[in-house]
């Protein structure tokens, strides 16, 4: 065997207490504790909100991955329905030729097997096969049933087994391309079950009569293996024979789940539930670190909800920083990570309006030249050596169409906002930007910066102020905000339209804000009282990740770092100077046992 | 009742203060005053709270400390005018409670 000199060119280093800031990787002797150490990142496994089907559906069916998924058939009515989903939105394609529910299924969004189910009356034998386009009926099942579970890689290869003929049903099927052959049968027949895996090596589990028995099949024969720690029947699963995923389903007349457990090819293991318990519904996934929940019934009814499962995802923090010079709140945030930013204006109590700049290296805050306006509640956007102030409030009560734009070393008056106005979202850079939002009131303006003038586009859906912020002039994602009231509700700007899409967890207004529509951030805010809550966005959905040590609101407002690096800072309740710098992911250190 | 989080007084300096693994593995919440809470029983909250020096607060102690600042910040709130007052992005600051 070889050593770790060899591997790494180095020996492992003995340390009487741990090394004060291990490298992810890094293996170490601790002599106190006589063990041997290293630094692992810290994941954690969670469900998020996923893009809704078009069209929300029970005993529905699906294939794929998480990223590239199908959904087919299912009631009500037109049963043969179609979609796609891409990681972030399901689209409708062509339907199946007999609609159906209660099918099963095999293979990739672009190359799959639909096969059995259930049309009022009766059950189907039909089969039909995916192209990524069309589906063109093919040779039928040896036995019609429905509700019975599949394994296969694609439309080439594949196995169909259990379901309801009725009675329940152990029948194997083997399917080449061509035909389906009759293979040894499943150990515990039941109908509502979940498979996955391919023709060579499947994983069934769970079912009807309820159950929690799974069963490994080798390409021959399947055997009994551990049972799911929850007993039950239509769930839906994912993965592969050695790597897989239940999720869901229900005890009739009892519960319905939301229940998750993950298979290790030994044993099941429960972890993070759903967000929504449901059952009848499609699932797709690679393995148990990633999968695909959709539609369903989940009370009171059918549903079009969609949860995507990331059995690994990196555990974010906030560390203190270095205190900005001048403590205030309601000023603009610039910037590109942790480490890099740019912070201008602000309130600074009691009732000043500031014209200092300071500039971050990851060390220190250090002072640089003024804007040329003093004003607070003003927004920033770009990056902290290229950037424009804009917005804001003057005085009180004279809000601002000031714009000024920051060359890394000096402030420059350009071209006014078509109207003033205080606590606007922005997102962009200094030759394309883009301003939404804003008080007085709850404006729904959106104007465009394309590096000299201002042009007012289409509005926002909801008018508001002190939104989130993230993304670009032609990508963007305003959230939450006040209007009347402390709001939730986020819109996606396509470059053209703004749409709305799901909603922040916590109201909140004046928040900080960082990243791009398909990773973002948001921190912080107005809740009365502030909060300390930190949301990230996927490009479907907000999920609520490690909080600021400091609930703060008034904080930084602008795009200010990704959804891995991110600052905040300023702030009020109490004012503040305090920064933290955001870590997407973090490192543990564990014990490596070496009995 | 076992108490789920202990209180100590401690001035935040910026970098260092909290890092990225303290803040990971135990969560941080502070309050007006330099009050922080982290949780009891807990080996990383106690070895934060010797790293930055924190004076340890009973509950009582601490919510103390948080009643006179939060009262200073209501007086003041309470003298501004009519109009910054109806600022909704000015309510004014809310009684806390500290958690035992």
């Amino acid at each position: 065997m070889a050593e770790y000199k060899e591997i790494h060119g180095t020996k492992i280093r003995t340390y009487t207490t741990n090394p004060d800031n291990p490298i992810q990787g890094e293996v170490w002797y601790n002599e106190t504790d006589n063990v041997l150490k290293f630094q692992y990142p810290n994941t954690t496994a969670a469900w998020r909100t996923g893009g809704n089907l078009n069209t929300g559906r029970e005993n529905t069916q699906g294939t794929g991955i998480q990223t590239a998924a199908l959904c087919f058939g299912g009631v009500p009515t037109p049963r043969g329905v179609t979609e796609q989903y891409n990681g972030i939105n399901w689209t409708e394609v062509n339907d199946l030729n007999t609609g159906r529910y209660n099918a099963t299924g095999f293979g990739t969004y672009t190359s799959a097997i639909a096969a059995g189910g259930s049309t009022d009356p009766g059950t189907v034998a039909n089969a039909e096969l995916w192209n990524g386009t069309n589906w063109t009926e093919v040779n039928d099942l040896n036995t019609a049933r429905s509700a019975a579970a599949a394994a296969g890689a694609d439309n080439t290869s594949g196995l169909v087994f259990g379901g309801s003929v009725p009675p329940v049903s152990a029948t194997t099927e083997s399917w080449n391309g061509t035909n389906w052959t009759e293979v040894n049968d499943l150990n515990t027949a039941r109908s509502t079950l979940a498979g996955d895996g391919i023709i060579t090596a499947a994983l069934a589990f769970g079912g009807s009569p309820v159950t929690g028995a799974t069963e490994q099949w080798n390409g021959t024969n399947w055997t009994e293996v551990n049972d799911l720690n929850t007993s039950r029947q239509y769930l839906a699963g994912c993965g592969t024979s050695t790597s897989s995923l239940a999720f869901g389903g229900e005890t009739p007349g009892t519960a319905v789940f939301a229940i998750t457990e993950s298979w290790n090819g030994t044993s099941w293991t429960e972890t993070a539930d759903m967000s929504i318990a449901r059952n009848l519904f499609g699932g797709a996934g690679a393995s148990n670190l990633s999968g695909l929940a959709f539609g369903g019934n989940a009370a009171p009814g059918v549903t079009a909800a969609t949860e995507e499962w990331n059995g690994a995802s990196p555990v974010g923090a906030w560390a203190t920083a270095a205190t900005l010079n001048t403590a205030r709140d309601g000023l603009a945030g610039i910037g590109a990570s942790s480490t890099a930013a740019l912070g201008a204006g602000g309130n600074t109590p009691p009732g000043g309006y500031s014209a200092d700049t300071e500039l971050y290296n990851g060390t220190s805050w250090t002072e640089v030249n003024n804007i040329n306006q003093s004003r607070s509640k003003l927004t920033g956007l770009g990056i902290q050596t290229a950037a424009l102030a804009v917005a804001g409030e003057e005085s009180s009560p004279t809000n601002s169409a000031k714009t000024e734009t920051w060359n890394g070393t000096n402030w420059t008056e350009v071209n006014d906002l078509n109207s003033a106005k205080k606590r606007v979202g922005a997102a962009g850079t200094t030759t394309a930007g883009l301003v939404f939002g804003g008080d007085p009131g709850a404006k729904n303006e959106t104007e465009s910066w394309n590096g000299t003038n201002w042009t007012e586009v289409n509005n926002l859906n909801t008018g508001r102020q002190g939104p989130g912020s993230s993304g670009i002039q032609t990508s963007a994602l305003a959230s939450g905000g006040y209007s009347t009231t402390y709001l939730a509700v986020t819109e996606s700007w396509n470059g053209t339209n703004w749409t709305e899409v799901n909603d922040l967890n916590q109201v909140r207004i004046a928040m900080g804000s960082a990243g791009t529509t398909t990773a973002g951030l948001v921190f912080g805010g107005e809740t009365s009282p502030p909060t300390a809550k930190t949301e990230e966005w996927n490009g479907n959905g907000w999920s609520e990740v490690a909080d600021l040590n400091t609930a703060r609101a008034n904080i930084n407002q602008g795009v200010t770092g990704t959804a891995t690096s991110a600052l905040a800072f300023g702030g009020e309740d109490p004012a503040s100077n305090l920064t933290e710098e955001w870590s997407g992911s973090s490192n543990v250190t564990k014990s490596i046992d070496t009995d | 009742m076992a108490k789920t989080y202990q209180y100590c007084v401690a001035e935040n300096w910026g970098k260092g203060f909290i890092d990225h693994v303290e803040s990971q593995r135990i969560t941080f919440c502070s309050f007006p005053g330099n009050v922080w809470q982290v949780p009891a029983y807990n080996k990383h909250g106690n070895l934060w709270i010797a790293k930055v020096a924190g004076t340890l607060k009973t509950k009582d102690e601490a919510q103390a400390i948080v009643d006179a600042e939060v009262q200073a910040a209501q007086a003041a709130w309470d003298a501004q005018t009519d109009e910054q007052k109806a600022d909704e992005m000015n309510p004014r600051p809310a009684d806390i409670t500290l958690e035992e």
